[in-house]
């Protein structure tokens, strides 16, 4: 039997405190206080890092940032930032403790971020020693759901039980009135046969059928026709699991209403998770949405956005990201060195097909590991943006 | 002169023509004489004065009534005027005499249940034959109505003054731009609706009520009601971190204040100018400014704000190192809630929290004694944490919640983490840890605190409970059929499968201590994955 973690921060004014603990002995606790100005730095320098806009930035400039000269373009600046972080936000104690806990099977490590923290990709996090081991190395990294969404009335889908069913994919639905090119345009490009993507869901329509119902792969993109009504109606027919490529919208504001954060399906209102609520719509056991930061639950007062909807819905397993991934063409024209390579379809694919194994979340873990192992190794095609984005969350033993 | 607030030569005036009224033999005028200056005594908190105006005036128009019962044949034939007349006489005074009983009633007594009642009768008067009355009366009950919600928020009642702001509101903003009645409504009415809001933590919401007023008020030369205007600006700037602003505020506000005799905001002013000294350290010009804040309560009698500047005055003995004297205040203040009919379960669980502060400060002075100290203080802080903590999540409505949390709870739950924290007990902080993400995160909360010690005297409570507080406190779990949220108290927590849930003890002493069922009676939740 695996050995559980928790790892959970609490902002409280001007200190975040921190807590790792092992499931089952108590007496191994560790705590500890980020100051606020470790808090502050570590956030700035993150944000320097990612795809999304920061202060004047528009989203053009901050892909270009991100890709071409922030601290995730290069193996060493990204390594240099994944050990400032790990030293600023886990304290020696939590590293040391985490090191004493390294087995086979790997433990699994539940994190509960603070919500400053929401956007922290935890399993990139080194430790500042000659052996620079990455969190990820040392656990399983998985993200833990409120109590108070897990303790909610809600009827779980379980995994066991739909693994043969279909899954239902909903690949870059056509926002009405989008040009392709636009905010909400596409985030896949053009459908078309040839693509990896496309083959790759050609592959998996060999081996089982899919929802919606149709006859070739590339029918699987841009659809018209995907808005709430039909999305109800696919819902109903229990798929396996649910893939979902395309925009979502962060819940703004100060006050932070995260259940107004919203899927763009193709339909004029986005889907909102109170949408999803109200809807009392049965999601399926395992559902990923490869969305703009759709995983960015804990940015928001009360972590009730989509991932806290989807789990009241029944899910017991959401990959997401952390934060908005650029598109294929918008990697290839930062990343003049990358010809014709798709990070993003490869993200998908890999998630996808970590999504059919017996433990999804550890299976992802294992991708993003083989990842970081690339890139670490100098293959700057293996680029942070996309597999430290993913972040699994998952409820009721799923791992 | 009295819109004005020039009370001195008002009541001068009134006084100087009573002898000639006397001589005219007219009762009516003595009638008005009385009226105004019963007003000019309430309002500058003189209430033996009113409580004597308003008995010539009762006597007088007793008299009157009897002629017109017909019991009073002797009276009768002396007097000259119309039946008509004398019940105009008895219609005006009448109304004018029970807005001054209403008045006395909220403001000298607290007693919010007979300002009420003694509102309702002079809301319910009616009286339509005399149609040149009906503007005065439309005037005696929006002025009675602001002076009941005042009281009320002077007594931390905010909740129960929010039906009457919102009928002051209605009346003012609905008036004509015109006569000095309609002017004097809408100063004093926009000043106390501004207050209610910076006190009610509704900063940018108080701002234009109370330019507002200032400019009305600047226009017709009342230096007073310019003042105090300012002085409801300054504790705004002061709420809002202003500091240099408020103290501007203050200085320009005081003069006109004390001029006008005020007690209560003298108090309040002399209560900032400590509090700005306190920011720099000045700390023997903070106590005296403080000293002379607490005296002026004293006089005027009200136990809340002596009880909160004594709490404000022992951070000055916590500064000196002279914790026996911080405790002794404490100690008095405790006994004033105590024996403060109107006390409420918030008001303990500050203080509370408050001394807990003074245990902190005692560890971190004696490290010696430190592993005592810090654990009395997490006795008296965790508790208080968890109360104040549960209600924030009684609030269905989620701004509501963010102001209950940046203006109540967070720094009291952020001090309990901290005194865990010092005392180095990692248990208690992996199960406030704990406690904290059971709810979800709290990522609205208030980033940039303030200290302590500027919390105390200029506490605000957030009016977002449509209940009493307690009542929501203790109140079952609420569930919507599409609620995200889960609001009210949370089952017990059990963190691990080897151990009992968590904080059972300090759960316990928060419903001793406030009443407040910080736990529901439900299963526990188990809390790890």
């Amino acid at each position: 039997m695996a050995v559980t973690l928790v790892l959970r921060f609490a902002d409280v004014g001007i200190a975040t405190y921190a807590s790792l603990r092992v499931v089952g002995e108590p007496a191994r606790t560790v705590t500890w206080v980020v100051t606020e100005s470790d808090l502050v730095a570590a956030l700035d320098q993150l944000s320097r890092a990612l795809p999304d806009p920061r202060a004047s930035e528009t989203v053009r400039d901050a892909v270009e940032r991100a890709i071409a000269t922030g601290p995730f373009a290069a193996p060493g600046t990204e390594q240099v930032i994944a050990r400032t972080l790990g030293a600023q936000l886990l304290a020696p104690a939590a590293w040391q403790l985490l090191i004493e806990c390294v087995a086979s099977p790997r433990a699994a490590l539940f994190v509960s971020p603070s919500a400053r923290l929401a956007r922290v990709p935890w399993g990139l996090l080194a430790i500042s020693n000659d052996d620079g081991y990455r969190l990820m190395e040392l656990a399983d990294v998985l993200m833990a759901a409120p109590s108070n969404i897990i303790h909610s009335a809600r009827t779980p889908a379980d995994w066991d039980e739909r693994r043969d069913g279909r899954p239902l994919l909903i690949l870059d639905p056509r926002v009405p009135g989008q040009r392709p090119d636009s905010g909400l345009g596409s985030v896949l490009g053009r459908p078309s046969a040839e693509t990896a993507l496309a083959q790759h869901f050609t592959g998996l329509m060999r081996r089982r059928a899919v929802l919606p119902d149709v006859k070739s792969s590339v029918e699987l993109f841009r659809r018209i026709d995907a808005d709430r009504p039909w999305l109800g109606r696919q819902l109903d027919r229990q798929p396996s699991r649910l893939l979902f490529v395309g925009h979502a919208t962060a819940a703004d504001g100060d006050v932070g209403h995260a259940d107004r954060a919203a899927l763009h399906l193709a339909d004029e209102r986005p889907l909102t998770a109170a949408d999803l609520m109200s809807a009392k719509l049965p999601m399926p056991p395992r559902i990923a949405m490869m969305a703009c930061a759709s995983g960015g639950d804990y940015q928001f007062d009360e972590a009730t956005g989509l991932v806290a909807a989807m789990v009241l819905g029944g899910a017991q397993l959401v990959t997401a990201t952390l934060w908005s991934l650029p598109t294929a063409a918008g990697y290839r024209q930062f990343a003049p060195a990358a010809g014709d390579h798709d990070p993003m379809a490869e993200a998908i694919i890999a998630v996808d097909c970590a999504h059919e194994d017996p433990d999804a979340g550890r299976a992802v873990n294992r991708w993003q590991r083989e990842q970081m192992r690339r890139w670490r190794d100098g293959d700057t095609r293996a680029s942070p943006l996309y597999w430290a984005a993913l972040a699994t969350f998952a409820v009721d033993g799923a791992r | 002169m009295i819109f004005a607030a020039d009370e001195i030569a008002a009541k001068e005036l009134l006084l100087s023509l009573g002898g000639q009224i006397e001589e005219l033999d007219r009762d009516d005028l003595l009638l008005e004489v009385y009226a105004q200056l019963g007003e000019i005594y309430l309002v500058r908190t003189a209430y033996d004065g009113v409580e004597a105006c308003l008995a010539r005036i009762t006597d007088c128009l007793a008299t009157y009534e009897s002629i017109r019962a017909g019991t009073n044949p002797e009276l009768a034939a002396q007097v000259t005027m119309s039946d008509a007349d004398i019940d105009h006489i008895i219609c005006r005074y009448s109304r004018r005499a029970q807005f001054l009983r209403t008045g006395l009633a909220a403001a000298a007594h607290g007693d919010h249940e007979a300002a009420e009642a003694g509102l309702l009768v002079l809301t319910d008067d009616a009286e339509a034959a005399f149609p040149d009355l009906a503007a005065e009366h439309r005037f005696l009950v929006t002025y009675a109505r602001i002076l009941c919600a005042t009281a009320l928020c002077d007594d931390d009642l905010h909740v129960r003054s929010v039906p009457l702001w919102e009928q002051v509101i209605d009346a003012i903003e609905g008036m004509a731009d015109g006569s000095e009645f309609d002017d004097f409504l809408l100063v004093l009415g926009a000043t106390g609706y501004g207050r209610f809001c910076v006190e009610t933590g509704r900063l940018a919401e108080a701002e234009p009520w109370l330019q507002r007023a200032g400019a009305r008020a600047e226009r017709r030369g009342w230096k007073l009601a310019t003042a105090r205007t300012q002085l409801e600006r300054a504790t705004a700037s002061w709420a809002g971190g202003d500091r240099a602003e408020s103290q501007r505020l203050v200085h320009e506000a005081y003069p006109a204040i004390a001029e006008g005799y005020r007690a209560h905001d003298v108090s309040r002013c002399w209560l900032y100018f400590g509090l700005i000294s306190l920011s720099i350290e000045a700390l023997d010009d903070a106590d005296e400014r403080f000293g002379h804040a607490e005296r002026h309560w004293r006089e005027v009698e009200k136990p809340l704000h002596i009880h909160r500047i004594l709490l404000q005055r022992s951070w000055v003995d916590i500064f000196r190192g002279d914790f026996a004297a911080a405790a002794e205040r404490v100690a008095e203040a405790r006994g004033l809630l105590d024996s403060w009919p109107r006390r409420s379960w918030l008001q303990y669980a500050r203080l509370d929290d408050h001394l807990g502060s003074i245990r902190r400060a005692e560890a971190l002075a004696d490290p010696a004694n430190a592993a005592t100290k810090l654990q009395q203080a997490a006795e008296l802080k965790v508790p208080a944490a968890l109360a104040v903590d549960s209600i924030r999540h009684s609030m269905a409505d989620a701004d509501a919640r963010m102001r209950w949390a940046t203006h109540v709870s967070a720094r009291i739950l952020a001090a309990a983490f901290a005194v865990a924290w010092e005392w180095g007990n990692t248990e208690l902080v992996s199960e406030l840890v704990e406690y904290h993400s059971a709810r979800g995160s709290f990522s609205a909360e208030p980033q940039a605190q303030t200290a302590d010690w500027t919390e105390t005297a200029t506490a605000a409570v957030p009016v977002d409970t449509v209940d009493e507080y307690a009542l929501v406190a203790a109140g079952l779990p609420l569930s919507g059929g599409a609620a995200l949220t889960r609001l009210g108290p949370l089952p017990p927590l059990q963190m691990d499968p080897t151990t009992a849930p968590i904080m059972n003890r300090y759960r316990a002493l928060a419903f001793e201590r406030y009443g407040c069922e910080v736990t529901a009676g439900e299963p526990a939740w188990s809390t790890w994955p």
